[in-house]
Parts: C-alpha cells; structure tokens; sequence
C-alpha cells in the first residue's frame, strides 16, 4: 500500500511540477516578446475577430447565422496550407468600455484581429497595441486582379479613400481597414402617419416638430431612436453643422488634411475646436451653442421617455412609435421580419430652417455614421510573428468579390471597395452617404473621462436633471478641463491659429455674446 | 443525571495531556495530501491574495492601464476628499443602502414569521419552497427583466397605458429624480429567499418550552414576536445585518446593468461603479484601487463596531446570565 502512494506521489509530483512549469516555458517558435518580425512563420493560426460578420451572427437578430466568413476562411486556408483561422468574438461590454479587449491587449492574448472604432483605439495606439498598417497599404494586394485597382498598392481598392484616410490616428498613421459604410436614417411607418394626415415625411426641421405635435396630440409618441450616442450627440452634431453652417469656412483655421479633403474638408479638428473654446466659441457666450442645445432638448421631448432603456426595434415595428432613427441595420430586420405588416420608408433628418432658428442656413442635414467594419492588427500578431499573414488575410477579405458577399450576407452595410456592389436594398442608405458629412464629432474628438462627462451630462440635460444655463456651465467646465489636459503637446500648439485669429477676430468676435 | 464516564476520563487535564491521533495505516501519505493543496493553494495566491496586494500598493500611486505606476503616497486619497462625484456616489449609497437595509431586514423577517406561525408543516415547507425558488434565477437575469419592466415596451408602461394612466408613463431610469428609486426598487416585494431561510432557522431553533412558556404567561402574538423571537434570533439578524451592508457596499452590477453608468448624471452612481469607471473607463487604475481600499477599510470597521455593539449569546436554558 505504502509503495503503491509513493508511485502515486512521484506521479502527481511530476503532474504538479509540469503543470506549475508549464507557463514559465516559452511556446514554441513564439518568443515572449513584442518585437515586430516582418517574416511570415511557417505554420500559424489567426484568431480573428470581424464584427458584424463574425461566424454564426444573427445580424439585427433576425434570420440565418451569418456563413460567408467561414467559406472565406476556408478559401484563405486551402490558398495557405498550414495557416488556419480561428474565430474570437472580443467582447465590448455595456458602456463601450472595453475592460475585457483592453486587459486582453496588455497582456497581449487579443486576437490578431480585431474590430474596433478607430478612434477608441488612437487612444492605445502609443501603447503599442495596434499595428500601424500604412507600410502594407503601399503594397499590391495579391487578390485584386492586375490592372484593377489595389492591384499596385492596397488603398488604392477602398472606395471612399478620404472616409479611409478620416481614420488615420492623430499622430498620422493608419492602423485599420475601413472595409464598409454605415449610415443613419429616418425609418417611419407610412401606414401610421396616413392614419393622422401626413403622407410623407416633412422635409423641414419646423413641419417634423409639427407633424410630431399632431401625432401627440392624436395620443402617439412620435419618435424613438437606438441606444445610447445617436438619439443624443449625434443630433448634437448634426445640429451643430446646420446652426454653424455659414461660419464654418471662418472657423475652420486649419486645412484639413489633402489626404482626407473630400470628406473633412470642413471638419473641426480637436485642437480647433479646443483653441475656439478658449475665444468664447462653444461656450455660454456663443448664441449658436445654446441654440443647438436648445433643439436639441425639444427635439428630445417627442421622443420615448425611457431613452437609454428601451427596445426601440420593438416600440417600431409594433407599430407603437411611427419613427424611428436607426442604422442602416434595419434594414435587414425591415426586409427580413415576416411581421411587418405596414408600408414604410427611410428618410434623413429634415433641415433645420429659419422657422425654427435665426441661425439656420437651411442646408441639408450632414451624414455622420461613415466607417462601420474598422479591423485592427492588434500586438498578438507582433508577439506571434504573424502580422504578415494577417496582412495577407485581410488583402483577401479586402478583394471585392470577397466583401461583396460579406456584405449582401450582412445585408447592412455598403462595401467601402471599388468594384464590389451594394445590394440594392440599401440603396436608400447609399443615397443618404452622398451628403455632405458632419463638421464636428463632438464626443469622439475627446478623450476619456472628458468624452464621458459630456455624454452623461447631455443625458442629464435631455432628461431635466438640470437646465440649459447649468448644463452649458457644465460643458464649460469640461471644455476648459480638456483644453488644459492638452496644453503642452505638441499639435495643441496655438502659435498657427492665433495668427490667423487675428485676421478673423473682427468678424467672428461679432457672432459671440457679449463678456458678462 | 447520570454522566457518561469520557474517553480521557483518568487522564492528567492540560494540553499536553492530549493525544495524539494515530494517522490510519492506510491514509495516504502526508506529502501527497500537501501536494494535492498545493495547486489549490497556489490558485488562491495567484488569482486572490496577489491581486489585493497588488490593489493595497497601488492605491498609493499613480497608475494608467498599460503604463508603469508612480508612487504618489496619499495622493489619490487626497482626490477622493476633494472629488465631487465620489461624494455624490456616497450619498447615493447612503440613501439606497438605508432602503435596501430596512426592506432587506424588515420583510424576509415578517415573511418568516409568517411561514413559522402556519400551522401544517406541509404548508410551512411548500411556502420555503416558493420563497426559495426564485434564489435559481441568476442576479443578472432578475435585473435584465426589470430593466425591461421599466422599459418603454415594459410591463409597467403597458399597465399604465391599459389603465389609460398616460401621463404617469415615465422614464423611470432615465430621469434624475426616479432613477435611483426605480433602481431601490428592483427586487419586490424584496422576500429574498436567503434571508428567510436565515430568519426561519433562527425561529426553529428557539426552545417550544420557551414559546410555550410565554403563551402560558399570556403573551400575544406581537409579544412573543417582539419579546422572544427577535431577542432569541439576534446573531441572525447580526449575520444578516453584516452580510447585507457588504453587499450593498460592494455591489454595483445591478445599477451598471440598470442604467449602464450610474446615470442619468451621478444620480445612480455608487462607490463600487464608480471605482470600476475610474478603473476600466477612465483607466486610473491607481485611483480606482484607493476607491477599493477605501471600500474595504470602512467594511472592516464596520463588521468590528457591528461585532462590538451586537454582543449575542446563545440561548441556554437555566444557564446563569453574564
């Protein structure tokens, strides 16, 4: 008995000691370090995350699983032997926060590939966790056939090169592939709104106030809108370029980047907007500020109650609530759900007009949504020497038949790639992305704990936790405290501005109240 | 009565005088019941005892997620004083614990008591029952469905509107002044089957000579609840009084499922959330950690001052009292 415990404690010893070793043992051809090794490992696997077209998705939770990135890991594969894909979902919690991705880049166990916003990311980039990819978009993509475009050089297949370039970080580099579009739009229910004398949807910002004023008073509420951000500070924003509209040339003080001119020729940089702050633009000062809030909490009070919490993809196609402001999503739930018994439409956002605003220009309403699939490099593929054959993966994905069927699978995005085409049911949406995108992305040109504050304070304003004057007190104490955070960096340098300040102060001085 | 002679009877008393026990020959040996701790052990420090050593060391410095820390001695502690938000978090705390504390002590009792006084067993065990059952639904789904009860397209909603009680519809969540009620809320009639048990096993355990010695003695119901049953289940509503405050104080992932952030503004926020925010949102892991340290002195405080001031005994019949 006794001999037969010590072969057993010899055994379960040699178990323990293994298993208490086994982590302290480099894998095998991995060094456990972070240094970028450009040449391709012999066999590899790449862990994958794709968003919206992550294997087995039920997109906008309606119909089949998706499949299509399977078949096209398949495809990579057998074009590969040796090389395999494997799928990760990363996890984005409640807030958007992602503690899970963000412990998973320290300790570099992420997926090689991730999706994930462009601008959440800038804000690690100095970390190292993501690949700059800028030396790989100058390559030729092997799968674009010669002569095509992207056939020489990679970023010359995207469609919308500025929306591609409007992603680069702020210290200049491009860290993610912006493979499709995403838009905003006005779903409504015309079935609804005939019912109460309405036969389309208003095409000014003071006839939607109307129409949603009879529908209250008929006992409906008029509009719902998705999640936290969109119902919000994206109407901030679009609010903002249609009071802001005739001054921004004047605003604008410094000339956006030739790479990106098409589509942000007019967008406010931070340290723009963080230099006009400090001349009294964006403050209590600035009668255009407080006008935009101002609609924007009317707008606001024809909206569901329970903002943050609530389904509206139910509320809509229950036909409790007539309109709807949601992301080209819908659409599949639209074209999808057997259930929608009623005829409907997708709209934009009316303009605001002078009916409604002494500042308004009576321009159209700006687009904002932009990129949607931003996939990253992240720096597993840098600690497990595979950057090129995530490269290689996703010049594969890139190629437009390959995202072509991604996206007619998805059914709601636009492909961002020349030659791959738009199923036309989004043609509603394709239509929408042809304005004029948005001056200022107000929340997403801030970092952190600023970004943060803004948003919580926007939904304490928008519920009546406090009132105009003490929400604009607020954004004023968090503006200031942003500007100072930035103070001493170098691209925060206001020498450039100042002086052509100088030569606008007159003009622009005019447009701001008084200094109480 | 008659004693049963002990087994030591004889024996010289002291410790010394103890003996020792005889291993059986065929326990296993000592060395593999040490290495089979040692794995377990080796988890525990690894995954519990590393990490809050870690968080004690790091309250004093200054820390951002990726990046080495500084030492800044009190430094984050000074902050918390001065940080409006922390304070409103303790206020918040403050008036949801006081109502969570009342209501979590106050009606799984009366529910016990209820269960107690039934007079068939059958009765009393399919109420234990039903007042378990729930405890099987995990916290998160319980929260996910009041979540949707105070939605738009929610139970209370469409109650209201039924009732044609339009102008009561509410963002219940959502607007400052019933965000943190709505959260105090969730819960009803709040008879958490745990507490019950708890109560429950206290009144089984008092004496039937001391209960029918104050039914003889002309005692009501009220009386004996009064006078009887809470002074004879005092641990237990020590137990509970303990395990409830560390509950509230720690506990956020109801309110950051309810209203994701502690909103509308700070009105739902609490020391816990807002330690996980400065932690993961906002990534000043050293603050955080002060906020956690900070959380736990005051829980330690508090379970010695409770232990302190809840003197309890047990209930001997005919013992002498102290």
């Amino acid at each position: 008995m006794k001999h037969r415990y010590s072969i057993m404690t010899a055994r379960l010893a040699a178990v323990l000691a293994l298993l208490t070793a086994a982590p302290m043992l480099p894998a095998a051809g991995s060094p456990p370090t972070a240094t970028a090794d450009r040449k391709p490992s012999a066999a590899t696997t790449i862990v994958t995350d794709l968003g919206i077209y992550f294997p087995g998705n039920i997109v906008a939770g309606i119909g089949e699983p998706l499949k299509v990135s399977t078949t096209l890991a398949d495809e990579w594969m057998r074009l590969h032997p040796g090389k395999k894909i494997e799928y990760q979902q990363i996890v984005i919690s409640g807030g958007g926060e992602g503690e899970w991705l963000k412990t998973q880049l320290m300790g570099g166990i992420a997926p090689e590939i991730i999706h994930q916003n462009a601008e959440i990311a800038w804000q690690d980039t100095d970390k190292g966790w993501y690949v700059p990819l800028d030396e790989y978009m100058a390559r030729p993509n092997p799968y674009v056939p010669a002569g095509s475009p992207g056939s020489e050089h990679w970023i010359d297949l995207f469609a919308n090169q500025d929306l591609v370039n409007a992603k680069r970080a702020p210290d200049g580099k491009l860290y993610c592939v912006s493979t499709d579009i995403i838009e905003t739009g006005l779903f409504y229910n015309k079935t609804i709104l005939k019912a109460h004398g309405f036969d389309r949807m208003p095409d000014t910002w003071a006839g939607m106030d109307a129409m949603f004023r009879k529908l209250e008073a008929d006992g409906v509420t008029p509009m719902t809108t998705s999640a936290n951000g969109l119902g919000s500070d994206w109407g901030q924003d679009i609010i903002f370029e249609m009071l802001y509209h005739d001054l921004m040339p004047q605003l604008d003080l410094l000339p956006s980047s030739p790479d990106a001119e098409g589509y942000l020729g007019h967008y406010l940089e931070a340290r723009e907007a963080g230099f006009l702050f400090t001349k009294g633009f964006f403050t209590r000062r600035d009668p255009r500020w407080r006008e935009m809030n101002r609609i924007l909490y009317e707008w606001r009070r024809h909206w569901t109650a329970e903002l943050k919490n609530t389904d509206p993809t139910r509320l809509f196609l229950t036909g409790r609530v007539p309109v709807l402001w949601d992301m080209s999503f819908m659409i599949r739930r639209m074209v999808s759900d057997p259930y929608v018994d009623f005829e409907w439409g997708v709209t934009y956002i009316p303009a605001i007009t002078r009916e409604t605003s002494r500042f308004a220009s009576g321009t159209p309403a700006t687009v904002i949504g932009g990129a949607a699939t931003q996939l990253h490099i992240t720096n597993s593929a840098l600690i497990n020497h595979n950057v090129e054959d995530c490269v290689d993966y996703l010049m594969f994905l890139t190629a437009p038949r390959n995202i072509e069927r991604q996206t007619a699978e998805a059914l709601v995005f636009i492909p961002n790639v020349k030659g791959a085409r738009t199923d036309p049911r989004l043609e509603p949406f394709q239509e929408i992305f042809r304005r004029r995108y948005c001056a200022m992305k107000w929340l997403e040109s801030m970092n952190g704990e600023y970004k943060k504050y803004w948003r919580r304070m926007l939904d304490y304003y928008l519920n009546d936790g406090v009132d105009l004057d003490g929400f604009l007190a607020m954004l004023d104490q968090n503006f200031a405290r942003w500007v100072k955070s930035h103070r001493g960096e170098p691209g925060w340098d206001f020498t450039a501005m100042e002086k052509i300040w100088k030569e606008r102060e007159a003009a622009l001085s005019h447009e701001l109240d008084p200094v109480r | 009565m008659s004693s049963i002679p002990s087994a030591d009877a004889g024996r010289p008393a002291g410790p010394k005088s103890a003996p020792r026990r005889r291993r059986p020959a065929a326990a296993p040996p000592l060395a593999l019941i040490y290495a089979l701790l040692l794995l377990p052990v080796a988890f525990l420090a690894v995954f519990n005892y590393v990490p809050a050593a870690s968080a004690l060391y790091h309250a004093f410095t200054s820390w951002d997620v990726g990046e080495a820390s500084t030492w800044i001695g009190l430094g984050n502690f000074r902050t918390m004083l001065a940080d409006d938000v922390f304070r409103k978090s303790l206020r918040n705390l403050a008036k949801l614990g006081s109502f969570v504390l009342v209501v979590n002590m106050t009606v799984p009792f009366l529910v016990a008591e209820m269960i107690f006084h039934l007079r068939q067993e059958r009765w009393r065990y399919l109420s234990r029952v039903a007042v378990v059952m729930p405890m099987v639904v995990p916290g998160v789904v319980t929260f996910m469905l009041w979540r949707y009860i105070y939605s738009d397209a929610g139970v209370l909603t469409e109650l209201l509107r039924a009732l044609d009680l339009r102008g009561w519809i509410h963002g219940w969540l959502s607007h400052p002044k019933t965000a943190l009620w709505a959260v105090a809320f969730v819960g009803f009639p709040f008879a958490h089957g745990f507490n019950v048990l708890i109560y429950y096993a206290g009144l089984t355990n008092i004496p039937t000579d001391v209960l029918e010695a104050a039914e003889v003695d002309g005692l009501g119901k009220a009386g004996r609840i009064l006078r009887i049953h809470i002074p004879l289940i005092l641990q237990q509503v020590k137990l509970l009084f303990i395990v409830t405050v560390i509950a509230i104080v720690n506990g956020f992932e109801g309110i950051y499922i309810l209203t994701d952030d502690g909103g509308p503004g700070y009105e739902t926020m609490v020391p816990g959330l807002y330690m996980y925010q400065n932690g993961f949102t906002y990534q000043k892991m050293g603050y955080a950690c002060a906020i956690g340290l900070a959380m736990l002195l005051f829980l330690l405080i508090f379970t010695i001052v409770v232990n302190r001031l809840m003197r309890t005994e047990k209930y001997h019949p005919g013992a002498p009292r102290a």
